[in-house]
């Protein structure tokens, strides 16, 4: 049977989740998350080849349905985006280009909703033109975590 | 010589034993006309003679035949008419006399002649072959032509068929089409569009031939459907136009295919590798067949604004668009119709980084429907946040399918190592 175009490369559940060893052969990436976080005003970070250093940068636009918001944040050591409003029920679907290749800064684009609360676009940026094999996911503050049943399922997309 | 021979009518005699069988209202588009006759009647004659008329003139008619029954020959001739023979009753029973007519130039303003060679079977123990030239003098085109018995009935089961003949040196075959996208559409078929030659005869129909495997599919306008695919297998197309005159060359090879149980399909990508960058991007020949499009940019651009698309090439004040967008300080809407063919997509706050967009155009190919697009826009973060979030909504106010998509930018050029790319989604 044929491999598609856009294939589930792996699942992780839990309170932070990890992904090492990603395959190089996709053209972009594309996580699913789906679950709960500890806290409002909580993020969901997202770190790449574990990079700690402040080489992420990122800004949002986000509405709850009476007003919109926009932020940002530079200098970051992880990209910050999808702006929790309810503990519950969120969910993203978080696509990063090219991520494979070695002409480019990694670009993050990442369309987040809160349980029907808020809902959010975010840009995010890694400024590295590595190939990404690792992808860390995990809440900001890091006191704070993914509730326990939370999934995140990696895709790949290929190109022509 | 003849190239091609298409079936036109056939008349195949039933119960009602008919006086005669004819052909009306042929078509005048061949070079020549054939008709290939299998009959019987139930006069017990050894032999019966019928006739041959063309648009129902009795007269202007002469022959000369040519006559053998195994132990003597003759020869006769008539100047009033152009004969036929088929078996009579008394042949043996079942059996059927045949014979070709070969009408040449039927179309012509010259007297019609033409050749006729039969043969019968008459008692079992005889038959007979005839060789005939007959000649119509007349210079009108045929429309009918009508075999027909004075003295006798056409038996059962009596058969005469029609053709159409195109002489290669009358009728062009179509020049090679032109490739254009190949997509799968299930895990067994596939879509191929391309684009007809414009030049050369007129195609009749399009064939394209899978590589691997030789597989075909045939349709009159683009895409062509290739079915019986095996899932997993990676194949590439060839088109080819075809008429009565001949087939034309193959195209250009699509791209690779490789049907599977995905149904997001790539369909075409394209990098920016020149240093000063490409002043548009174009997808052309998009395939019908999926439910929407979707693009996955990374664009660079060598000047700051914003980038525009542009369907099928139409640059009429036809577009409009609707956004919201957050630079990380502040928020802003706005929109503007009756724009000069763009709708702006893509922004870059800066030359330094790319912006990240996926763009979903859903109906692309819906005749009944205006186009509409929805994009998603990360644009380029750095240091001092000079980039935005923004989601735009696009209009094309047209019906027409969406079959290409230009990108260019309002300033400057698209940058290197920008990459577009373009997938179907079935639906």
């Amino acid at each position: 049977m044929g491999a598609p175009t856009y294939e589930l490369i792996t699942t992780g559940t839990g309170t932070s989740v990890t992904f090492t060893s990603i395959p190089q052969t996709y053209t972009h990436l594309v996580i699913a998350y789906r679950g709960n976080f500890s806290s409002t005003n909580d993020q969901f970070a997202i770190r790449f080849n574990n990079d700690t250093g402040n080489n992420y940068s990122d800004n949002s636009l986000a509405g709850n349905g009476s007003t919109v918001g926009s932020g940002y944040d530079t200098g970051t050591n992880a990209i910050y985006c999808g702006f929790v409003a309810n503990t519950n029920d969120n969910a993203c679907e978080l696509s990063i280009f090219n991520y494979t290749n070695t002409n480019l800064n990694k670009q993050l684009l990442n369309k987040f909703g809160s349980t029907a609360t808020q809902v959010s676009i975010d840009a995010g940026l890694w400024r590295s033109t590595a190939a990404i094999n690792r992808i860390d996911c995990f809440v900001y503050p890091t006191s704070h975590s993914f509730g326990a049943s939370s999934r995140f399922d990696l895709y790949g997309i290929k190109g022509a | 010589m003849a190239s091609t021979m298409t079936a036109i009518q056939t008349v195949t005699v039933g119960t009602n034993s008919p006086t005669s069988i004819s052909f009306t209202s042929i078509p005048q588009t061949y070079t020549d006309l054939v008709v290939k006759l299998s009959a019987r009647n139930p006069n017990p004659s050894t032999g019966n003679t019928i006739e041959l008329r063309f648009n129902s003139d009795t007269s202007n008619r002469s022959e000369r035949r040519l006559i053998g029954n195994g132990s003597t020959a003759s020869s006769t001739s008539s100047a009033s008419q152009i004969s036929l023979t088929v078996v009579g009753g008394n042949a043996t029973s079942s059996t059927f006399g045949n014979l070709e007519i070969y009408i040449p130039n039927y179309t012509a303003s010259v007297n019609k002649s033409v050749s006729i060679d039969q043969v019968t079977e008459n008692n079992a123990t005889a038959a007979t072959a005839a060789l005939g030239a007959g000649l119509w003098s007349s210079t009108s085109a045929i429309t009918s032509i009508t075999i027909i018995t004075t003295d006798s009935t056409f038996s059962q089961y009596s058969t005469a068929t029609l053709y159409g003949v195109f002489n290669s040196a009358t009728e062009s075959k179509p020049d090679t089409p032109t490739i254009g996208m190949a997509g799968s559409t299930s895990s067994t078929s596939a879509v191929v569009a391309f684009v007809p030659a414009g030049t050369g005869g007129t195609a009749a129909s399009y064939v394209a031939t899978s590589t691997p495997g030789s597989l075909t599919g045939v349709c009159s306008t683009s895409p062509i459907t290739v079915s019986g695919l095996t899932s997993g297998t990676s194949y590439t197309f060839t088109v080819a136009a075809q008429n009565p005159g001949g087939i034309s060359g193959q195209s250009a090879a699509s791209n690779s295919v490789t049907p599977g149980t995905g149904n997001y399909v790539s369909l075409a990508s394209y990098s920016v590798t020149a240093a000063g960058g490409d002043s548009s991007i174009s997808f052309s020949n998009i395939p019908s067949g999926y439910q929407r499009l979707q693009l996955r940019i990374t664009n660079m651009a060598t000047a700051t604004g914003s980038n525009k698309m542009t369907f099928n090439g139409d640059t009429g004040n036809n577009y409009r668009w609707w956004q919201s967008i957050g630079n990380g300080t502040t928020t802003s809407a706005a929109n503007s119709a009756g724009l000069v063919g763009y709708t702006q997509p893509i922004h870059n706050a800066s030359t330094s980084h790319p912006s990240g967009t996926i763009i979903d155009i859903a109906n692309y190919s819906d005749g009944n429907k205006i186009k509409n697009s929805i994009s998603y826009n990360a644009s380029n973060i750095n240091t001092s946040n000079t980039g935005d979030s923004s989601i735009r909504a696009g209009l094309w106010n047209s019906l027409a399918p969406i079959t290409s998509i230009t990108f260019a930018q309002q300033s400057g050029n698209i940058g290197q190592y920008s990459i577009y790319e373009l997938y179907g989604i079935v639906g």
